[in-house]
Parts: C-alpha cells; sequence; structure tokens
C-alpha cells in the first residue's frame, strides 16, 4: 500500500480490480480467527449452492486456507471440475 | 502476548542511560514535555518491533530508525543505541531478556533462548499497534471514511479477507471479459456462415436447403438432419479441376468482400461510436485526475490530507495559489473509491463492445488480404495485412487498460483513433481484389458446388468450436460470478458483525468514561472500502465525530475505540498496551472514569502510561491503576532525563533534611501536596473558592480539603445513629477525633491566621521544626488513605453529583454510609 492517506486514487487503485500479475501479494501468515470464521461461512455458501459442485466448492476451500491471496489461474483450477487442457 | 518487567535503555532518542522496574504491573510516567517519556514508548517499541513508528511511519520521508534513533551524540555509532526488556510470558510462565540495537534492528537477542518465546515476540512484532500516541489514537476518529476502513481493517487483521476479495473480484473481471470475447468470436463465426450462405438468419431448413442444392449438382444424397458432425463436403471430390485455387468460392468471396465494403461505407456504427465516445470521456476525467493527484502530490500536502490546504501559497515552496480554489479543484478531481470502482466497470463495458466492432474488422480485413493474396495474379495485400496489424495494436492497447489500469494514456490514443477509416491504398486494394473476384470466370456449377461445399464445412466447423468455447466460457463466468456473490455477502456480514460487536464495546466504554451521556451510541457503518464512524451528539442524532464534538471527547472516543478494536483483535491475548500522553485532554472531571475503566475492563492488560500532568498521573496511583510510576523531572542534552522517584517523596524529603537542606525539602513537600491536596478536594468535593485558570495553591486547597474531611466524617456518624449501627458510629467517632488531632499538628488551620506557621515559611524552619512539619503530614495522609496496603487509596466520594451517599475507596475497604433517608 502506498503511503497516501486521504481519497488518493493510488490507494484506490489498489482497491479497484486488478489482474493477473498485481494479485500475488505474499500472505503467509496463520488465519486469524476472522478470516477464519470468513472461511467457514463461506464454505457452507459454496456447499449450499446447489448449482457448484461439492467437490468444486471443496477445492477452492482448501485454496483459500493456505494463507496466500490466490492467484487468478489457481482460482481457476480450483473452480474446474476437470484438469484443463489447452484453453478450450 | 508478555508484561514487561524491566527496560534498560542506552543511547537511544533523548536517552543516555536508563532503568526502568515495571514489575510487569500498571506504569506510569510523568514529566514535563520534552523529559524523555515519548523515548521510553519508543525504546519498548523498538525493542519488541525493531521498528519505531513515529520516524517510520505515514509521512516521516527523510526520517528513519537507522538515522534517527540514536542519541544524537551516537547518530553515527548506531551499534551504542540499544534497549533490552525483561518480560514475564503468562502463556509460557517464562522470563526472557530481548535485546536490539539500532545496527541491527531486524535482529532481536533473546535470552535464554526459546522458541516458543521467540514466537510470542513475532506475534507481538505483527501487532505495532499496543504503542500509541495520542496522534495515533486520533486518527481512527478523525480520519476519512475510506481511510478509516483501511486503518482498521489493518488493525483488525483483515487485509486478507480484503486481499481475497480483490482476488475475486478480478477472477470475475476476467472471467466475464473472456466470455464477452468468447462470445464475440461465436458471433463473427455465425456472421461468417449467414455471408457464405446468403441468409440473414441461421435456419436448419434453410441451411440445410442450400446444401442439399449443391450437393444435388454434384450428385450426392441429400441430408436429412444437421447435427454436430453433419459433413456437408462428404462424398464431393477433393477439388474442383476448374476451380482458381482450392477452398475459394467465387460467390462466397464477393459476398464477403460486399460485406466488408457494406461495413466500411457504414463508417462507425452508432452504439460503437456511443460507446467510444462515453469512454473516451471517463477516460479523460480520470486521467485529469491522476494529473491533479501528482500536482497535489508534487506539492508535498497531499499525504497530510486537503484540510491542510489553507495557505495562499505552498508551505513548502512558496508558490502562490489560491486556496479556496486549489481545495474545490482537488475536491472535484479526487473520485472517491467507489466512484472510481463504478466508473471503472462501465469503462470496461464500453471498451469492451469498441473492441468487439475492431476485432470483427480485424478479421473481416486479414480474410480480404487472402482473398487478395489468392488471386492469379495476387494483388498486393501489404497495406491490408498493416491496417489488420494498427487495429489489432488498437485493441491491445484497450486490453491492456482493462489489465491494469494505470495503462491511461494507451487506452485514450486508442479511442482516439478512428479505427473504422480505411486508408486510401488499402482501400484501393480492396477495390481491386474485388474487381479480381468479379472478372474471374464463372466456374463450372460442379466446381462451384464443391468449392461452397468447402466453404461451408469449414464455417459450420468453425461455428460449432466457436459455439462450445463460448457457451464454455459462459458457464466459467456464472460460477465466477457466483463465488464472487457469495463472498462479498458471506465477508460483508462477517465483518458487520464485527463491527456491531466492536461498536458495542465502543459505546459502552465511552459512556463509563462518560456516566451523564446516558444515551451515547456509536455506529460503525461498512460500505465497500468504506468504514463510516457515526456517534450521538445529546439525542440530536449521529455524526462524525469531528462534527460536534470537542477535542477532549474526541480523544476520549479514540481511546475508547482503539480499546474495543484491541480487544476484538487480540481478546485475552491483549496484555500489553503502551499510551502515550493519550490520556492528554481527557477532562479532570472523567479522568477518574478513565482509570476505572482501564482497571476494571482491562484487569489483565499491562498499561504503561505517559502524561506530562503530574496530577494525572496522582489520578492514576490514587485509582490504583498504577502502582508505580517514574517522574522526568527535567532534561537535558548531555545526560538526558533527570529522574525523580515519586513513590518515596517522603525519603526524598528526610534526604533533604540530612544535608540540612530545608528550602528542597519543602519545595518538595509543598509540591507534593499540592497534587494530593488537588486530588482530594475532587474526591471529597471540597467547597474551594473557584479560580477560571484552576491555578490553586495549597492555601486555597488543602484547609477547605481537610474540612471537608472532618464534615463527611461527622456525616458518616450522624448516618450511623440513624440506621442505629454503633459499631460503625464508635469507629467514626474515633476517626474524626484521630482527624481533629491530625490537623491540628499540622497548623493547617492556623495558615490564615498566623504568619509565622504559614507553609510559605517553611523554608525558613530549622530542620527540627520543618522536620515536625513533615511528620504532621506525613501521619495525616497516612490516616485518610486506605489501610488496606495492596489499595492505599484516598477515599472519594459518590455519586460524583448531587447528595453524597457513599465515602468509599476502590478497594473498598473504605466504605461509609452517608445516607440518613
Ligand atoms: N535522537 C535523539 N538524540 C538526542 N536527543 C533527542 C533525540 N530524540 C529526541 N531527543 C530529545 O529528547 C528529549 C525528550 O523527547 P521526548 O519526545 O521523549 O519528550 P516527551 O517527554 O515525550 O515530551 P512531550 O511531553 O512533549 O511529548 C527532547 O528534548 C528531544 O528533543
Ligand atoms: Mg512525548
Ligand atoms: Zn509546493
Ligand atoms: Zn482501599
Amino acid at each position: 500500500m502506498s503511503s497516501c492517506s486521504l481519497n488518493c486514487p493510488q490507494w484506490q487503485l489498489d482497491d479497484v480490480p486488478k489482474l493477473r500479475n498485481s494479485v500475488n501479494e505474499q500472505h503467509n501468515n496463520p488465519l486469524s480467527p476472522t478470516v477464519t470464521k470468513v472461511l467457514d461461512e463461506y464454505l457452507d455458501t459454496l456447499l449450499a449452492d446447489e448449482s457448484l459442485g461439492d467437490a468444486v466448492a471443496k477445492q477452492l476451500d482448501a485454496l483459500l486456507r493456505t494463507g496466500k491471496v490466490p492467484k487468478i489461474e489457481d482460482i481457476d483450477t480450483a473452480l474446474s471440475p476437470l484438469p484443463k487442457g489447452g484453453d478450450g | 502476548m508478555i508484561r514487561i518487567k524491566t527496560i534498560h535503555i542506552e543511547e537511544f532518542r533523548g536517552i543516555r542511560e536508563l532503568d526502568l522496574d515495571l514489575g510487569g504491573a500498571n506504569f506510569g510516567i510523568c514529566g514535563p514535555n520534552g523529559t524523555g517519556k515519548s523515548g521510553v514508548v519508543d525504546a519498548i517499541e523498538f525493542c519488541l518491533t525493531g521498528n519505531v513508528t513515529r520516524l517510520s511511519g505515514q509521512g516521516q520521508g527523510e526520517l528513519s530508525v537507522k538515522g534517527h534513533a540514536p542519541h544524537v551524540e551516537h547518530r553515527k555509532n548506531p551499534d551504542k543505541a540499544k534497549v533490552a526488556i525483561t518480560a514475564t510470558i503468562p502463556s509460557l510462565g517464562k522470563d526472557v531478556t530481548i535485546t536490539r540495537t539500532v545496527k541491527n534492528p531486524r535482529i532481536m537477542i533473546l535470552t535464554p533462548a526459546d522458541p516458543a518465546a521467540e514466537a510470542v515476540f513475532d506475534e507481538l512484532q505483527s501487532h505495532p499497534e499496543f504503542a500509541l500516541s495520542r496522534r495515533e489514537i486520533a486518527k481512527y476518529i478523525v480520519t476519512p471514511p475510506a481511510q478509516r476502513s483501511t486503518d482498521v481493517q489493518n488493525l483488525l487483521r483483515l487485509e486478507h479477507i480484503g486481499g481475497l476479495r480483490r482476488a475475486f473480484v478480478s477472477y470475475a473481471n476476467i472471467c466475464k471479459r473472456e466470455d464477452e470475447e468468447a462470445e464475440r468470436a461465436r458471433k463473427r463465426a455465425e456472421d461468417d456462415l449467414k455471408t457464405a450462405l446468403g441468409l440473414p438468419a441461421l435456419d436448419r431448413e434453410k441451411v440445410l436447403e442450400r446444401a442439399n442444392a449443391q450437393r444435388g449438382i454434384l450428385g450426392l444424397p441429400t441430408l436429412a438432419e444437421l447435427t454436430p458432425q453433419t459433413s456437408f463436403k462428404e462424398g464431393a471430390p477433393k477439388d474442383g479441376k476448374d476451380s482458381e485455387k482450392p477452398g475459394i468460392a467465387k460467390d462466397v468471396a464477393l459476398a464477403d468482400l460486399a460485406a466488408l465494403s457494406a461495413a466500411i461505407k457504414a463508417a462507425e456504427p452508432a452504439t460503437l461510436k456511443a460507446h467510444r465516445e462515453s469512454a473516451l470521456s471517463a477516460l479523460r476525467k480520470l486521467k485529469e485526475d491522476e494529473r491533479a493527484l501528482s500536482l497535489a502530490r508534487s506539492h508535498g500536502f497531499i499525504t497530510t490530507g486537503l484540510q491542510l490546504v489553507t495557505e495562499d501559497a505552498c508551505p513548502l515552496c512558496d508558490t502562490p495559489w489560491n486556496a479556496d480554489e486549489l481545495r474545490e479543484h482537488l475536491k472535484a478531481k479526487l473520485l472517491s473509491a467507489e466512484e472510481m470502482g463504478t466508473l471503472l466497470e462501465s469503462l470496461n463495458k464500453a471498451i469492451s463492445a469498441v473492441m468487439g466492432g475492431i476485432d470483427e474488422r480485424a478479421t473481416a480485413i486479414r480474410k480480404a488480404a487472402d482473398y487478395a493474396g489468392a488471386l492469379n495474379p495476387s494483388v498486393l495485400r501489404a497495406e491490408l495485412d498493416s491496417y489488420a496489424e494498427a487495429l489489432s495494436d488498437v485493441k491491445a492497447s484497450l486490453k491492456a487498460f482493462q489489465e491494469d489500469p494505470s495503462k491511461i494514456e494507451g487506452a485514450i490514443s486508442a479511442l482516439e483513433n478512428k479505427w473504422w477509416e480505411v486508408g486510401k491504398e488499402a482501400q484501393a486494394r480492396l477495390d481491386e481484389t474485388q474487381k479480381g473476384f468479379t472478372a474471374l470466370p464463372d466456374s463450372s456449377a460442379k466446381d462451384k458446388a464443391i468449392a461452397f461445399l468447402a466453404v461451408l464445412q469449414d464455417r459450420y466447423e468453425r461455428l460449432l468450436s466457436t459455439t462450445r468455447t463460448a457457451k464454455a466460457m459462459g458457464m466459467r463466468n456464472a460460477t465466477a460470478q457466483k463465488v464472487h456473490d457469495h463472498y462479498n455477502a458471506v465477508s460483508n456480514k462477517v465483518l458487520e458483525d464485527i463491527y456491531d460487536a466492536v461498536a458495542k464495546d465502543f459505546t459502552d466504554f465511552y459512556k463509563a468514561i462518560n456516566d451523564d451521556e446516558g444515551k451515547f451510541v456509536g455506529e460503525l457503518k461498512a460500505e465497500p472500502a468504506k468504514l463510516s464512524f457515526n456517534v450521538d451528539f445529546y439525542g440530536r442524532g449521529t455524526f462524525p465525530p469531528g462534527a460536534y464534538h470537542s477535542e477532549g471527547h474526541q480523544d476520549g472516543m479514540g481511546l475508547c475505540l482503539y480499546l474495543a478494536l484491541m480487544k476484538h483483535t487480540l481478546g485475552d491475548k491483549f496484555s500489553f498496551a503502551v499510551l502515550d500522553d493519550v490520556l492528554m485532554s481527557v477532562d479532570t472531571g472523567h479522568r477518574r472514569e478513565v482509570c476505572r475503566l482501564l482497571k476494571t475492563k482491562f484487569p489483565d492488560t499491562q498499561f504503561i502510561l505517559t502524561t506530562h500532568d503530574r496530577v494525572w498521573l496522582q489520578y492514576m496511583k490514587t485509582e490504583g491503576l498504577i502502582q508505580k510510576g517514574q517522574f522526568f523531572g527535567g532534561w537535558n542534552i548531555e545526560t538526558g532525563p533527570r529522574i525523580w522517584d515519586d513513590t518515596d517523596v517522603w525519603t526524598e524529603i528526610q534526604e533533604a533534611l540530612d544535608k540540612d537542606d530545608v528550602p528542597r525539602a519543602a519545595a518538595l513537600m509543598r509540591r507534593y501536596l499540592e497534587y494530593i491536596s488537588a486530588v482530594l478536594a475532587d474526591n471529597l468535593r471540597a467547597q474551594v473558592e473557584y479560580r477560571g485558570d484552576a491555578n490553586y495553591d495549597l492555601g486555597d486547597l488543602l484547609p477547605s480539603v481537610l474540612d471537608r474531611w472532618k464534615n463527611r466524617l461527622e456525616k458518616g456518624i450522624k448516618s450511623a445513629a440513624h440506621w442505629d449501627h454503633d459499631e460503625t458510629k464508635a469507629a467514626l467517632e474515633a476517626k474524626l477525633a484521630e482527624a481533629t488531632m491530625l490537623i491540628q499538628k499540622t497548623n493547617a488551620e492556623q495558615w490564615a491566621i498566623n504568619k509565622s506557621v504559614h507553609f510559605n515559611e517553611w523554608e525558613n524552619f530549622t530542620r527540627t521544626e520543618f522536620k515536625e512539619v513533615t511528620d504532621a503530614f506525613k501521619a495525616l495522609l497516612g490516616h485518610i488513605r486506605c489501610q488496606n496496603p495492596k489499595c492505599g487509596g484516598y477515599p472519594y466520594l459518590t455519586p460524583r453529583k448531587g447528595a453524597s451517599e457513599q465515602l468509599r475507596c476502590s478497594c473498598g475497604s473504605i466504605n461509609v454510609n452517608l445516607k440518613t433517608k
């Protein structure tokens, strides 16, 4: 994060959707209780959504619990029921 | 976490060498401005974290720990500056010493080495908020909602939640764009197939009809149905012998070229024009914003905030400006995070549409170039290729912006580009190509049929595969949006619950320190990337604290919000906090409540508090918040703080007397009695002549205090008599008799009448004479304070307003009923 306070666009850009290469902040910290709570409830919600398979929900959950902000590719893999070949 | 037992500081900040013995308990440091209190606070922070926020925090550009933490005399030898803390780790039942030098701030030396203890310090390091100054605490209160959201989330260790949210947003955006792209490719395939068939819409019957007509010419069997496996050219000979080139049907090529030239004639489609123009103006606004920002930043005030733009010239470089105008300008230019979000979203939509148009044109041009090259003699395709190349560059710039919003310049020039205009040369090549195809002899009906079926096959297969991709992308996108929406809903709910809990604790704490504000409420409201904090103002509604509340109240709120946040973040690990001057502007009426709040709501937290107000320190002691404290009596650059141990003022007075220094002993005692009198006057609600400047001397305070003390004891005797509590009555009568006797010995009641015993004369007393005075006051104060050695506090009246009902001390050993009804 920048050292700017205020309504600084630099800060805002940081909060705005960023892509592939920008989202690789490393957070190796153990999960805080709050994060754990969010993830627990999130898993419940994913499992309750019947349009998403349980396997997908569990893969995504496992990814989020690594304590790192996942890379886009990893989210994609976690959400794909089958390992993908090429870019079909 | 930990509790600090001792601190040893060498050549650090304004301190040369200093040892403090905290004994693992709450501790107060008191001294006038510039005596080294913050130096101690910095030393604690440094030793535990390797960092000094005051030097490395926001906006401290030129300051650094390495450069400025050592005492100025040792600014070249940072190895001389070191701090050692001995601490107890209650969870491990161990004592350890941790040492750090400014030379190697990242290395903490732990003795005895112990991995479990190391883990505790590592955790502490990730919570540097245990040490906060008044200025830092205030920021939670007065900061703009967008910044508060970040600050509070940092304090609550919620960055990870935000990090995950951003990852989901990014993923959802990518999926959405790729879905749109796939859909555009599908649409192009569909259009191509329609052009080849000469059909305005795709219709199974019609497609089969056209295909079968051509198959008929070749004598092939009729196809009965259209399936993904359908092969139109099944059974057809590979190539027509008369055809110009394999695979190119004159009719199809002419249809393609005609469609292209119709598109060129139509110039920029109206919907794309609208999208392009709206995107362009939004981008220009964004860029302005960026310029305003960098302008502001180059003048260095953006970090301190717009509210500082009050002067008529830049405080840094003296460039004159119109403050109002500049402020308005900046305000208008600096978009909020929310606005930025919606802006980018609508921008992306418009840009995607434009990209679709450009893509379509590029594909058509490439196809035309292939046709040009296929003619015999061929038409030069270079111009067409370079037009197609230019189009894909434009598209790439737009795509780059979608992936990284800072690539504004490229996107703006891409949108300024008139992509639909075809250069003269390229147009000439197109015309030549069209002419070339028109001039081709019509091939035999059979050859035509073969070529047609080949093109049909090719385009049909492309439509099938792009449709499959589009479907998969559509599903992926739906999933991405869903997991994103779920995440948002869940995380918002959890955060809201947290904020509600914090706001509730905050409200409780704040009510506890302002017991008259019964209806007070504080609210924390989270909006995306924004956290508003509003508090009740005398029942007139809730407003940001800075709107109507006084600074003292805001300070109180800051402390309460901080405590509520820490309680929530650390729970029972909140075992240690350093509050530097935080209580400064809590007004006299609320000091006791603040002490009690800390003591009762955070009994397991070790507080280290600094203040420059001696009476405040006295309060903390009287209230039993701290047992020990350290006075910093003065400071100079050679020696650092001069410390004065208050815990034993009597010893110090005795030492002065031993040296026959009566004036010093007199000054010490007078100052000490002044604190105590102020405390007692407040505790007992003594009647003192009011002074606007609150500058009361001993003569103003002490006689009234002593009067009031006797009077309250009398009141207690009356009450005991009323309720027939004979034992209590007898005890209080004895206490009153003792009071009368001890007060008499101090001569305090004679001050007004007999000038020769007045405290102003003390310094002229002989050693023996003054010793008598000292003993008398020591005995009197001993008589008033609680006899429980663990408490030793001075009694006070409750409630604080109206008829007093009880005389008590904080441990409850003194507990005198004053009610007669
Ligand atoms: N690195 C240093 N070398 C020498 N002196 C320093 C250094 N840093 C600070 N000082 C001096 O140390 C003295 C104590 O500063 P400190 O900030 O600790 O005071 P304080 O007691 O907290 O005062 P205040 O009540 O105003 O906050 C000041 O005179 C300051 O100028
Ligand atoms: Mg200070
Ligand atoms: Zn300037
Ligand atoms: Zn007591």
